[in-house]
């Protein structure tokens, strides 16, 4: 400030010092989220880990219903790719308690079939589990897959 | 020039716009300290169990039929799971090839594979602080698990165990079993 020829300091308000302060603290907020970014990345992992186990949980019970002949035929030897079974909000839970709900497809068809020289069929039964977000359907987070050869006619 | 005094006014509109943005800042801190703190526990303890099952699926992977496999009852220490598998190449020559395995869980409560070939032995801990372990394999034809296994049936289908409660299941893409249906 120019008070006649001599130029005087004008001291600041502690106001204006805290409005300063204030605006400074607003500006790093952004910056606190990239670390909880990191974290939900590293939970994303982990419940994909959790995932996987599942899904060959899954295939398993699947796989044992059908050694059981508990499926039925039809649906062995249906050549439809699509969706068996979908399961919406499948509940996955980590050991700490977090959980986090997915949706569950199943795909079980026939892939290949022949005819042997006896004249039984046999069939390339392929089983899928998927696990995929709910947000998201295109994601395919976890899966697993096991063929398996179905004789028909054979023994049981 | 005088100066003038700071009114009071100013001063709780200065303390309170301070208050708020401490408030919010050391909240999200401490939450984010907190979170950070279990997801640093439950990687610590989930990553082992992966890197082991991606052991065990690669062991079990390799088992082709005509290989041996066992399962003994189970003596609460899961030492009676053995089987052969080709562990194909492998940094020490010893053990490259067909060899010997053994899944037991030894007196330090550590989980193992034990591979062994003519006189040699090597111990892989795949977890540590283990308190029981389980094994079972699907027969399919008895339709049901069983937890034990003679040396002469052909390989099953499927491989289960339980470590600490939390069960696993493998794969065995070179059963002999094929499913029948009527």
């Amino acid at each position: 400030m120019l008070v006649g020829s001599r130029l005087v300091k004008k001291p600041f308000v502690l106001l204006e010092l805290l409005i300063a302060f204030a605006l400074v603290s607003t500006c790093i907020l952004p910056f606190l989220r990239y670390p909880f970014k990191h974290m939900e990345k590293e939970l994303d992992c982990l419940f994909n880990m959790e995932l996987d186990r599942q899904a060959r949980q899954r295939l398993s019970e699947i796989v044992a219903n059908i050694y059981c002949n508990e499926v039925e035929k039809e649906t062995l030897v249906s050549t439809d790719v699509k969706v068996k079974q979908k399961k919406e909000g499948v509940k996955i839970s980590l050991p700490c308690g977090i959980s986090r709900k997915y949706q569950e497809r199943v795909f079980l068809y026939e892939a290949k079939k022949k005819v042997d020289k006896n004249l039984k069929e046999i069939s390339l039964v392929h089983a899928r589990v998927e696990y995929r977000n709910p947000k998201d359907k295109r994601n395919i987070l976890a899966s697993a897959k096991v063929d398996l050869i179905v004789e028909f006619g054979g023994q049981q | 020039m005088t100066k003038r005094p700071l009114t009071l006014l100013e001063v709780a509109i200065g303390l309170a716009l301070t208050a708020i943005l401490l408030t919010t800042l050391f909240s999200s801190f401490r939450q984010m300290i907190q979170i950070n703190s279990q997801v640093r526990m439950l990687s610590e303890s989930l990553h082992p169990h992966f890197v082991m099952r991606l052991r065990l699926n690669q062991v079990f992977g390799r088992i082709y039929p005509g290989d041996k496999l066992t399962l003994e009852k189970d003596r609460g220490d899961g030492s009676a799971f053995k089987f052969q598998f080709n562990n194909g190449i492998d940094h020490s020559t010893d053990f490259a090839g067909e060899v010997e395995g053994q899944l037991l869980l030894d007196d330090k409560k550590q989980f193992c594979l034990l591979l062994k070939k003519k006189d040699k032995e090597r111990k892989e801990v795949l977890l540590q602080g283990v308190r029981d372990v389980c094994f079972e394999v699907f027969d399919p034809a008895k339709k049901s698990w069983e937890s034990e296994l003679d040396e002469k049936q052909p390989l099953p289908p499927m491989v289960r165990f339980g470590i600490d409660g939390r069960e696993y299941t493998l794969f065995l893409p070179r059963t002999e079993h094929k499913v029948g249906y009527p």
